[in-house]
C-alpha cells in the first residue's frame, strides 16, 4: 500500500511537470468585452526646437593677414575715436544683402505620448473586478491626425526604423555521454580499459517581439507597440517630427544704420531699408490652440487568477478591448505665430507705417527683431525736417501720406507694436 | 473704389484697390502688399494667386468703399 501511495505521487507529479514550464504563454486564455476605461493615452508634452540661423559673411579676423592690414586702416580712417574703432573691430560683416530672417513655416516638435494603466485597488479582492498587479497592456496603436483647417502636414519623424525587443523564454540542454568499458587480460598483465566521452550543450530559447513601430502620412502618425511576457506597455513614447505650414509671403524689413559722431555725439542714421521676403504659416486666423485628434486601441491582459506568482504560465486571463479618442493641444498662439513687429498705432483704428518703393509698391514695414522695430522708431521721432521721410528708394507712409517728421500729431503717437 | 483684401493669421490686409470691380478667380497679385483703403460693403471672394508663388492660392474678398 504504501509503495502504492508512492507510485501514485509520483506519476502525479510527472503529469503536472509538463503544465509547470516557463514556456507556456498562460493557463488559459479568454476574450471578454470591450472596455474603453482601462487606459489612457495623452499627449503630455510638447517642444518647438527652433532651427537656428546660421550667420554667412565673417569677421575681420577672417581675414588674411595682407587684408587684415588693409581693413585695419580703413577702420582707423572710418572711425577716429578709439571705442568706436576697437567695436568696428569685432563686428560680423555679411557677405551679402541677406537677411537673417528665415521661413517660420518648418516646426519641429518633440511630441511624448504618455500611456497609463487605470488602477483600481479597491476592488482588488472582488471577483468582478478588471485589475489585478499583474495586468498589463498587451498591444496598442494609437494616432495623430492634423486639422485640415491648420494646413500643417507631416514632412518627416525619427520613427522610419522598426525597434525590436527580444526576451529569453527558455533553455535547451542537449547531454550526450558515451562510456567505453573492457575487461581483458594480456598476459601477464590485465587491462581494464575505461573511456568516458561526454558532450553538453546548451542552447538558450529567445524570442523577438515588436517593440515599436509606425507610420508617417501628411497627415497623420500611427505609432503600434506590442509587450510580451513581463512587458507592460505602460510608458512614454517619444516622437519627434517635423511639421510645415502652408506658406503666406511677407516682407521683412532689415534696417541698415550708420553711426555718426555728430558735434561731439554719437547719432544712428537710418541709411537703407532692405526687404526680403519670408514664409509664414498660411491660416485665415489665429486659434489660440491647434488641436490635433488623438485615436487609441488596445488590447488589455486582465490576469483573472494566478497574479500571485510572477510566472505567467499559470495565469487565467482575460483579454479585454479599449478604444478612445480625443483633442489633444498641439500648437498654442505663440508657437506659431511669428514675432514680428510693425509700427503704427492702435486707436482709434489700426494703422501702421509703410513704405512705398518708386514704382509704386506699398509694403508693410515690420521687422523679426523688436530692435530693430524700436530702432527705427527712435530714429522718426529724431528728425525735424518738413519734408516726407525717405529712405533710399522708400517714401514713409502713415494713412495714405507720406509721413513728415514735423506737424505730424500722428508721428507721436507711433508706437511698436507685433504684427499679428 | 473696389478693394482686394487677405486676411492672414487673423490679419487683414489690402493687397490691391481698383475703381472697377475687375477681379475674378485665377488672377494673380503681389501678397506682400499692404495699400491704405477704406472698405465698407463685402461683394464676393475670389480664389487669386499671389505673383510670387505661383502654387499658393488665397482665397480673397473683395470689399466696395
Amino acid at each position: 500500500m504504501k509503495n502504492l501511495c508512492i507510485l501514485l505521487a509520483g506519476g502525479t507529479i510527472l503529469i503536472s511537470q509538463p503544465g509547470c514550464t516557463s514556456l507556456e504563454r498562460f493557463k488559459s486564455a479568454t476574450y471578454m468585452a470591450q472596455d474603453n476605461t482601462l487606459v489612457e493615452v495623452d499627449l503630455f508634452s510638447t517642444q518647438l526646437l527652433q532651427g537656428e540661423i546660421v550667420p554667412t559673411g565673417g569677421s575681420l579676423w577672417d581675414l588674411s593677414a595682407g587684408a587684415q592690414t588693409q581693413f585695419v586702416q580703413i577702420l582707423d580712417r572710418r572711425y577716429p575715436e578709439n571705442g568706436l574703432f576697437i567695436d568696428a573691430l569685432g563686428r560680423q560683416y555679411p557677405e551679402s544683402w541677406t537677411l537673417p530672417v528665415q521661413d517660420q513655416i518648418d516646426k519641429k516638435l518633440r511630441m511624448v505620448f504618455t500611456v497609463r494603466k487605470n488602477r483600481d485597488y479597491t476592488h482588488l479582492s472582488d471577483p468582478a473586478s478588471r485589475f489585478s498587479p499583474a495586468d498589463r497592456i498587451e498591444f496598442i496603436v494609437f494616432s495623430l491626425t492634423l486639422p485640415d483647417s491648420s494646413g500643417l502636414r507631416f514632412t518627416q519623424w525619427n520613427r522610419y526604423a522598426t525597434e525590436y525587443g527580444e526576451i529569453e523564454i527558455g533553455d535547451i540542454t542537449f547531454s550526450r555521454n558515451l562510456t567505453f568499458e573492457a575487461d581483458g587480460r594480456v598476459d601477464p598483465v590485465d587491462i581494464n580499459p575505461r573511456f568516458n566521452l561526454g558532450r553538453n550543450e546548451e542552447q538558450m530559447v529567445r524570442s523577438r517581439y515588436l517593440k515599436l513601430n509606425g507610420t508617417l502620412d501628411e497627415r497623420s502618425i500611427e505609432i503600434r507597440e506590442e509587450g510580451t511576457r513581463e512587458v507592460d506597455l505602460t510608458g512614454n513614447v517619444m516622437a519627434d517630427v517635423t511639421l510645415r505650414f502652408e506658406g503666406f509671403p511677407e516682407r521683412i524689413t532689415l534696417p541698415l544704420f550708420e553711426t555718426e559722431d555728430s558735434e561731439g555725439s554719437m547719432k544712428s542714421e537710418l541709411k537703407a531699408l532692405v526687404l526680403k521676403e519670408a514664409l509664414v504659416p498660411r491660416m485665415k486666423d489665429a486659434p489660440d490652440t491647434i488641436l490635433a485628434r488623438l485615436q487609441v486601441e488596445y488590447i488589455y491582459r486582465h490576469v483573472q487568477s494566478g497574479w500571485k506568482t510572477y510566472q505567467e504560465w499559470d495565469d487565467r486571463v482575460e483579454y479585454y478591448s479599449g478604444w478612445l479618442e480625443k483633442d489633444v493641444p498641439l500648437f498654442t498662439r505663440k508657437d506659431y505665430v511669428p514675432d514680428f513687429f510693425c509700427l503704427g498705432r492702435e486707436v482709434p483704428e489700426k494703422k501702421i507705417v509703410t513704405v512705398k518703393n518708386l514704382h509704386g509698391g506699398e509694403y508693410p514695414l515690420q521687422f523679426a527683431d523688436y530692435n530693430d522695430a524700436s530702432r527705427v522708431l527712435d530714429w522718426i521721432r529724431s528728425r525735424d525736417e518738413q519734408d516726407p521721410l525717405e529712405v533710399g528708394q522708400y517714401t514713409l507712409i502713415f494713412g495714405g501720406m507720406p509721413l513728415t517728421a514735423v506737424g505730424d500729431a500722428g508721428r507721436q503717437q507711433l508706437k511698436v507694436m507685433p504684427v499679428y | 473704389m473696389y478693394y482686394l483684401i487677405v486676411r492672414n493669421l487673423g490679419t487683414p490686409r489690402c493687397i490691391d484697390h481698383n475703381s472697377k470691380d475687375v477681379y475674378e478667380d485665377g488672377m494673380s497679385f503681389d501678397c506682400t502688399q499692404h495699400q491704405e483703403c477704406n472698405p465698407r460693403d463685402f461683394v464676393k471672394e475670389v480664389e487669386i494667386t499671389c505673383s510670387e508663388h505661383s502654387d499658393i492660392k488665397i482665397v480673397a474678398m473683395v470689399f466696395k468703399g
